[in-house]
């Protein structure tokens, strides 16, 4: 916005505020006059300087409206014009790459600084009036500053951004980036990145400008998978394949350390072509480490794909309490589950021990992972995962309704539990039907007519599944649902088990951490040694820390686990500029979009001469009313 | 530009001050000052001391080494206690006038000076009349001149070429003049202070109650009689000025509007309130005329004021 005078030569009028000034200056000397009460005088003086600055205007008042009322008309014949220009004279979104090639060197510096530089060039360049963004280019975009027109601020902001071992995802960051310009008329996109992606991603985006801080080659070898796998019949022995891939023009030779915590286990020279991919299995001895990792000895352009980590998952026992009078079609299926301990009691030992104590003790011990009750009720149920069969459970919600025979499936749920059940195959002899109170957690999976004769139930204390017949009354067993409907339901109702976690992340994604039932903290450490500790009133926890490689150890309660998060990306281990320079045929936005709004201000300043003059007239027919 | 009402002092300039009828008019008040204290003669004046006087006032307990002649013996056979009787003193009555000549008394027209010293010549004309002890000085920064003693009327012209000789001029110290009066150790009696009473020290009213004080505690019976002119109740000022303090010549550019001269009354106002009250928490006689008002009227004022109080 900005302002000119139409008249230029109208300013002559200013003069006449000099002239007021000096005649006011030159005013006739002041008139000596002697007096006894001097200070008399002094006080009164003093009382009158110390009154209000109201006081002491009003006595210059006659001035100060004087020079207001010429310096008004001395603009006025001017006749100034207001320029009124439409704001933002342009919006700039910077668009920082911060994956992990952002970390290789450039031709004088890091490319991430040289992004940086690139940064404030663009900001200092920016016109006055100009709004900034800031976003950085990882595995998710984000941003870090909304339009701004504080430039300090963006400044600032810039010296937060550092580069991750993240892979990078240039599209979803450019499609924020686009959708932050209010008026893309008005405002340019520019995406500082090295280059190093597949150069048919700019294509969709025309109107975005390419900076590429770097085309610099550079050679770099990354260890593209890391992966470990058990001997089949041996607990001894256990495999290691590591894929290496030489990602530069020229044959490499290196050496590959693989190891479990901070021990070398072995090392193995490595000789790749150029562009070779390589991978090198490697027969271990002995029992499959928690945790191991594979390491390139090698000076290269970029050191987070030279390092792996892996996290082995240990398949555990599931422990189940079968409280049973002889069940030969349930027992067999159990046997036959793999990974599964059944621990059989019968009716005697549930008398023996106590119904209530038994399972209280089975669950808080955590002795077994579920209790299945065949045909035999205990008289209440403690927090715990329960398979009731053929046996009504002792819970609120649930009632015994009647005991139907010949039974026909009229309606199947598409619950996952019994989804593989086919109604029209199945005969059942003899069920009991139940009620059950749906706000209780309680569902129906299988009925007949208005009867359900199968239910499950959910919720913070207690996992649950009834199944209201005995499977030797009925074709169930001969049927292949059986078995599945078995391993379904104990899967289903084994507690969340912590050794079945998600062990490996990419840098920048979420982790989520699942947690034990009873737990609501989670520790970690992450690789550099920093420590966060979370508290989550759900069974699981997101982690979103993970912008750096290496291994993550985490503790919950008594368990201990930890997750490795890895690069193995060829695309962002492939540190070569890929995308092409769009600055040949750039789209001009740098030009400010202004609208120009011309306001003629003469009238209102000889309107403000006018009222000032008025008001002095006013004040000094005011004092000499007062003075008569 | 100095005001042409400047007093120079000089009343050569103005004529003589104590023309024919000003003796004229100071014979009235003389015939009045009679007729107010009509019944007393010299030597009658009955004073607050009690001495050999002939009034009997009080009895007090004998002490040893009081004169026996004078034990109420009727007094003490009743009971059976022996008492003294005690008598006011008589004496002759000094009158002191201390008129102000300092220069802030030329300020004004008519002059506050010359109006001061008429008052002058009439207290002294007054007591010479009652055949007191009058001594007549002036004063600036210290008690200067002519204290000179008269107890006749034919001292008079004598008294009327001692007012002549003062010269308006020099800075005021009211407390410093009046214990200089002190030290000269005249003899106690009633001073008359005749003064504008505008000094120029910053805590002016207090200068003024530390000079009255050292003539109340030497055992002076004090008045005051504060002249001041319409220039310094109302001052006729506007516009851009300056003033100028008739005794220091300190300037003070300002300019005079209707805020300033009502602060300066409001000042005034307070400085006389001052005066007022603490002359009369000290039992001093205080007066305030302006050169507007008639001598003879403020001296009948001030007869009238002291007969009561004799």
């Amino acid at each position: 916005m900005s302002g000119f005078f139409a008249l230029p030569i109208g300013l002559i009028a200013l003069i006449a505020v000099p002239i007021i000034i000096a005649l006011f200056a030159l005013r006739p000397t002041r008139v000596r006059y002697v007096v006894a009460s001097h200070m008399l005088w002094q006080e009164a003086l003093r009382d009158v300087r110390e009154g209000s600055g109201l006081s002491r205007l009003l006595r210059n008042l006659s001035l100060l409206l004087f020079l207001l009322a010429a310096l008004s008309a001395a603009l006025a014949l001017g006749d100034p014009r207001w320029l009124g220009v439409t704001p933002g004279a342009k919006d700039l979104v910077i668009v920082l790459d911060i994956s992990a090639s952002m970390r290789a060197d450039g031709a004088s510096d890091s490319r991430i600084n040289m992004a940086i530089a690139e940064a404030r060039r663009r900001i200092d360049a920016l016109p006055v009036g100009g709004r900034i963004a800031v976003l950085t280019s990882g595995r998710y975009p984000r941003v870090q500053l909304g339009l701004e027109n504080n430039l300090d601020t963006a400044r600032g902001v810039l010296n937060e951004i550092a580069a991750t071992d993240e892979i990078g995802d240039p599209p979803n960051a450019l499609r924020l980036a686009v959708s932050l310009l209010p008026d893309r008329e008005t405002g340019q996109v520019v995406f500082i990145t090295d280059g190093a992606f597949d150069a048919s991603l700019m294509d969709r985006f025309p109107a975005v400008e390419l900076a590429l801080v770097s085309t610099q080659e550079s050679n770099n070898v990354a260890i593209a998978n890391f992966d470990v796998r058990a001997e089949v019949g041996r607990d001894d022995r256990y495999q290691v394949l590591v894929t290496i891939s030489n990602l530069s023009d020229s044959p490499v030779q290196t050496s590959l350390d693989v190891g479990a915590e901070t021990r070398v286990l072995r090392t193995v020279a490595v000789e790749l072509t150029a562009n070779e991919n390589k991978t090198v299995l490697l027969p271990m001895q002995g029992t499959m480490p928690r945790t191991l990792f594979a390491r390139l000895d090698i000076e290269d352009g970029l050191a987070a794909d030279n390092l792996a980590f892996t996290v082995p998952r240990l398949e555990e026992e599931l422990r189940v309490a079968l409280y049973t009078n002889g069940n030969f079609y349930l027992e067999s299926v159990l046997s036959a589950l793999p990974n599964i301990v059944v621990y059989k009691r019968n009716e005697e030992a549930l008398t023996k021990f106590g119904q209530v104590q038994d399972a209280v003790n089975a669950i808080t011990r955590q002795d077994f992972d579920l209790v299945i009750f065949d045909s035999l009720t205990p008289p209440r149920l403690p927090p715990g995962n329960y398979f009731f069969l053929n046996a009504i459970p002792p819970v609120a919600g649930i009632q015994e309704r009647s005991t139907l025979t010949a039974v026909t499936l009229t309606e199947v749920s598409d619950n996952p539990l019994v989804s593989m059940v086919d109604p029209n195959a199945l005969r059942i002899d003899v069920a009991d039907s139940v009620f059950f109170d749906e706000g209780a957690g309680i569902h129906s999976l299988l009925k007949s007519g208005p009867h359900s004769i199968a239910v499950n139930q959910i919720n913070e204390e207690r996992r649950l599944i009834y199944l209201g017949f005995d499977p030797a009354e009925s074709n169930f067993p001969l049927l292949i649902a059986f078995p599945l409907f078995i391993q379904e339901s104990l899967r289903w109702l084994s507690p969340i088990d912590a050794s079945r976690q998600v062990n490996h992340s990419e840098p920048g994604a979420p982790h989520w951490v699942r947690l034990p039932r009873g737990v609501d903290t989670v520790k970690i450490v992450m690789p550099g040694g920093a420590r966060r500790v979370a508290s989550t009133t759900t069974r699981t926890f997101r982690f979103d820390e993970t912008s750096t490689v290496g291994l993550y150890r985490y503790e919950m309660g008594q368990y201990r686990g930890q997750f490795a998060v890895m690069l193995n990306d060829l695309e962002e281990s492939n540190l070569r500029t890929r995308a092409s320079r769009r600055s040949e045929t750039p789209v001009d936005k740098s030009k400010p979009h202004t609208a120009v709004t011309e306001t003629v201000l003469w009238p209102s300043l000889a309107a403000l001469a006018l009222f000032a003059l008025l008001i002095e007239w006013m004040v000094t027919a005011f004092r000499r009313r007062a003075a008569s | 530009m100095e005001q042409p009402t400047q007093s120079t002092g000089d009343e050569s300039s103005h004529g003589d001050v104590f023309d024919a009828q000003f003796l004229r008019r100071l014979e009235q008040i003389e015939l009045l000052a009679r007729r107010i204290f009509r019944g007393q003669i010299r030597g009658e004046r009955i004073t607050k001391r009690r001495g050999r006087g002939l009034e009997f006032t009080d009895f007090r307990p004998y002490q040893t080494g009081d004169d026996l002649r004078y034990l109420d013996w009727n007094v003490s056979a009743r009971l059976d206690k022996l008492f003294l009787k005690l008598f006011a003193s008589e004496e002759d009555l000094s009158l002191h006038v201390l008129l102000d000549v300092s220069a802030s008394m030329s300020v004004g027209r008519p002059e506050k000076f010359d109006y001061a010293r008429r008052l002058a010549a009439a207290f002294a004309y007054i007591g010479v009349a009652n055949l007191d002890r009058v001594t007549v000085s002036g004063f600036d920064a210290s008690c200067l001149s002519s204290a000179a003693v008269f107890s006749s009327r034919r001292h008079m012209v004598r008294v009327f070429d001692t007012l002549r000789n003062f010269t308006p001029r020099g800075v005021s110290s009211f407390s410093q003049s009046m214990e200089s009066f002190c030290a000269m150790g005249r003899s106690r009696g009633l001073v008359v202070v005749l003064s504008d009473l505008l000094t120029e020290s910053e805590k002016g009213g207090r200068d003024i109650i530390r000079g009255l004080d050292a003539l109340r505690h030497r055992g002076h019976e004090v008045a005051v009689v504060q002249v001041l002119s319409e220039e310094d109740i109302q001052p006729p000022l506007d516009g851009a000025l300056e003033l100028i303090d008739a005794e220091t010549r300190e300037v003070i550019r300002l300019s005079a509007d209707d805020a300033l001269r009502q602060a300066y009354a409001r000042a005034l106002a307070q400085y006389l309130d001052l005066l007022e009250h603490q002359t009369k928490a000290r039992g001093v006689h205080y007066l305030r005329t302006s050169t507007a008002i008639s001598f003879e009227d403020v001296m009948l004022k001030y007869l009238r004021y002291g007969a009561a109080f004799s």
